[in-house]
């Protein structure tokens, strides 16, 4: 044995002697250490300091003043959120009302109108608008609207309900959601797109049980709308269906 | 219903009669579908590509967004996109290309950045768009210590489902369990700790007694359990941050099935004596002993509602195992199962709504819900022996450990109150007994 080997041997040795002391030490302790639970301490994020290419833009929409509370930007469906809840008896709509309703309009061939019909989207194939237009039996065109009667009403609600209820799809996690109901007021456009901004002007059955589901449902019911968009409605009765309101619930009916 | 009659009389409107010509048109959309939401999770950028304890920022970037989209993707209520999503540089986290989402078909979208601070702590930036209404829906900052990165993804992964479900938050939490390995007849049980998906595993005891039934406290710091430490199973507290174990106590029987009160001022637990088995309290720190039940037979598995008013149990005193709820001080006990089979290991969600349980019948073990009046059972689950549910923080998803026949090897699972998202949690050996810890702060 020489030098090297001894010193070799030594080192082995002692190198031994701490692995046994050091498994011993943990049998002795029946239970192990964790490394304690740290806060994940929230922060808003522009309190954080980002570069400076990232910090405009984060800059431009304003800070929420919770996480749950989406920021107030009066162009996005959050503003619907943050604005006091409303009575069902909303405000009138915004559009001027005609000044002299025709009583009875004349009726005209559904040939004519379906000329003056554009062709239904290829992707929406919903509504034959022939139909719904001879059943509303509109006359002119972009004249002031018509009175619609009870059945033709109908028939417009329910060919626009068919085109929006794909795309309502709102949370599904307490029965206590079924209480609730919001009302969306949209404008569309006359080629059946969204104009301006869907917004919420009207909420019911608001409880403890079901508000913290409000925030989503709300979301739920504007994105509902801009997803289905644009809809597929006769352009003759554009008067009557260019500020609508949707009244969105959960509860199993149509 | 007098609060809905404004409405009841606009739906008749809406419905049926015109009004006069300008009146607006009011259409309701009732029901809608439910289907898991499309939602994409590019990777997350970072201002500076910088190495720390846990790797370099950009890749602590593309990890965060995986943990965000397995989490998303686990509680059933999200369908995140799949394949190569486009790279985000750090100019598009608050500004996010919405046309270019939603020509990949997803409602929302999570973006995010992954930084060092000057201390040396990262911060995880994450924001939630809806791509069709073109808005930001929530952001949230998180500053961690690199160590614990993962649970800013989850923190993140929270945020999202918050807002998108409004539920509460359930990804940022931890699990402990019984690890079990080695031949059947001499199986080494540890108690083992993990995060909620799995990862970050630790075994708390080596292994030398046996330990089961494992328990959170209301502050995630300390465990309750039960352990053949001394000469006879008898329940221990295990402090996380000090890393011991003490003996609640010293009690001259065999002390079983505890559980932390909501407040974390008690513990209660099964004491056998003399061949009655009852339900007994004493203050966390082992004190004023009081007795709950007495009834022959075995009262066990007590289980407290959230607001620590009642305690759900099982008790054979009707002839069948079957469910008992009292009030906190052990008045009014009165049975509510009463379906065929027998039920038992009750627990009370967090959301007091329902209590879980498990269902022996049909030479089936499955777990069930009921509400705590016994109305309402369901059966989640359906296999060959399920048992020993635990609710997750926010009362939505239940861990439980299934049995497979013939081996007996356990393992750890979970399911969403639907029923339909069943999971298998991943553990390194076998597991049994899992507890779900609150959400962590």
């Amino acid at each position: 044995m020489d030098k090297a080997e001894r010193n070799a041997l030594w080192v082995a040795v002692a190198g031994h002697a701490v692995l046994f002391g050091a498994l011993s030490l943990n049998l002795i302790h029946a239970t192990r250490k964790l490394p304690p639970v740290e806060e994940a301490i929230p922060v808003e994020i522009t309190d954080v300091a980002l570069q400076s290419a990232a910090r405009e833009q984060l800059a431009a929409p304003e800070r929420a003043d919770s996480p749950e509370t989406p920021p107030p930007e009066p162009e996005t469906a959050e503003a619907a959120e943050a604005a006091p809840p409303e009575p069902v008896s909303k405000t009138p709509p915004p559009e001027p009302a005609p000044e002299k309703p025709k009583p009875q309009p004349k009726q005209k061939p559904a040939e004519t109108l379906a000329k003056k019909a554009p062709a239904p989207q290829a992707a929406k194939p919903r509504l034959d608008k022939n139909w719904l237009a001879n059943v509303i039996g509109k006359s002119k065109p972009d004249a002031a609207p018509a009175q619609l009667d009870g059945a033709a009403a109908a028939s417009l609600g329910q060919a626009l309900r068919s085109q929006i209820k794909p795309c309502w799809e709102p949370p599904t996690g307490s029965p206590a959601i079924d209480e609730l109901r919001v009302l969306v007021e949209v404008n569309f456009a006359k080629d059946g797109s969204v104009r301006g901004v869907p917004r919420v002007v009207g909420r019911e059955g608001v409880n403890a049980d079901n508000r913290a589901y409000l925030a989503p449902f709300e979301t739920a019911a504007l994105r509902a709308v801009s997803r289905c968009a644009p809809i597929s409605l006769p352009p003759e009765l554009y008067e009557h269906w260019k500020n609508v309101e949707l009244s969105f619930d959960r509860r199993l009916r149509n | 219903m007098r609060m809905l009659r404004p409405f009841l009389i606009a739906a008749l409107a809406a419905a049926g009669l015109a009004g006069t010509a300008n009146a607006q048109l009011r259409v309701d959309i009732s029901g809608g579908i439910s289907a898991p939401m499309p939602i994409a999770i590019p990777d997350m950028p970072t201002p500076a590509p910088a190495a720390t304890a846990a790797g370099n920022t950009a890749e602590l970037g593309r990890k965060v967004a995986e943990i965000v989209t397995n989490d998303l993707r686990n509680s059933g209520l999200f369908r995140p996109l799949n394949g190569n999503l486009p790279d985000v540089g750090m100019t598009q986290v608050a500004a996010p290309d919405f046309a270019a989402w939603q020509g990949r078909s997803a409602q929302a979208l999570v973006q995010g950045f992954v930084q060092v601070n000057p201390d040396g702590s990262l911060t995880v930036g994450c924001y939630l768009y809806d791509i069709f209404l073109k808005s930001e829906l929530a952001r949230q900052g998180f500053v961690v210590r690199p160590a614990f990165w993962r649970r800013a993804a989850h923190k993140c992964a929270d945020t999202v489902y918050t807002r998108i479900t409004g539920e509460g938050p359930y990804f940022d939490s931890r699990v402990v369990y019984i690890s079990e390995t080695g031949p059947k007849r001499n199986r080494v049980k540890r108690l083992a700790i993990m995060d909620q998906d799995g990862a970050n595993h630790r075994f708390i005891t080596n292994g030398q007694s046996i330990v089961l039934t494992p328990r959170f406290a209301p502050g995630h710091q300390q465990i309750v359990y039960m352990s053949y430490a001394g000469k006879r199973p008898r329940i221990y507290v295990y402090d996380i941050n000090a890393g011991t174990q003490r003996l609640v106590a010293d009690l001259p029987n065999m002390t079983f099935a505890p559980r932390f009160s909501p407040d974390g001022r008690y513990i209660i637990f099964s004491m056998a004596t003399s061949g009655n088995t009852d339900i007994y309290r004493v203050n966390a720190s082992g004190g004023g002993l009081t007795r709950l039940t007495n009834s022959p037979g075995i009262d066990t598995g007590g289980s407290y509602s959230p607001d620590g008013s009642k305690i759900v149990f099982e008790s054979d005193r009707g002839g069948t195992q079957q469910l008992y709820v009292m009030n906190a001080d052990g008045s009014n006990q009165r049975r509510i199962s009463f379906g065929d089979g027998r039920f038992g290991t009750p627990a009370w969600s967090p959301r007091g709504d329902l209590i879980a349980f498990t269902k022996m019948g049909g030479g089936q073990f499955r777990i069930g819900i009921m509400s705590p009046d016994g109305g309402g059972e369901r059966l989640l689950t359906n296999a060959w022996q399920d048992e020993g549910p635990s609710w997750s923080p926010n009362g939505r998803v239940i861990l439980f450990f299934r049995s497979a026949q013939g081996s007996g090897k356990a393992d750890l699972w979970s399911v969403d109150l639907t029923g339909v998202n069943e999971r298998k949690v991943p553990t390194p050996l076998d597991g049994s007994d899992p507890s779900w810890s609150p959400i962590l702060p």
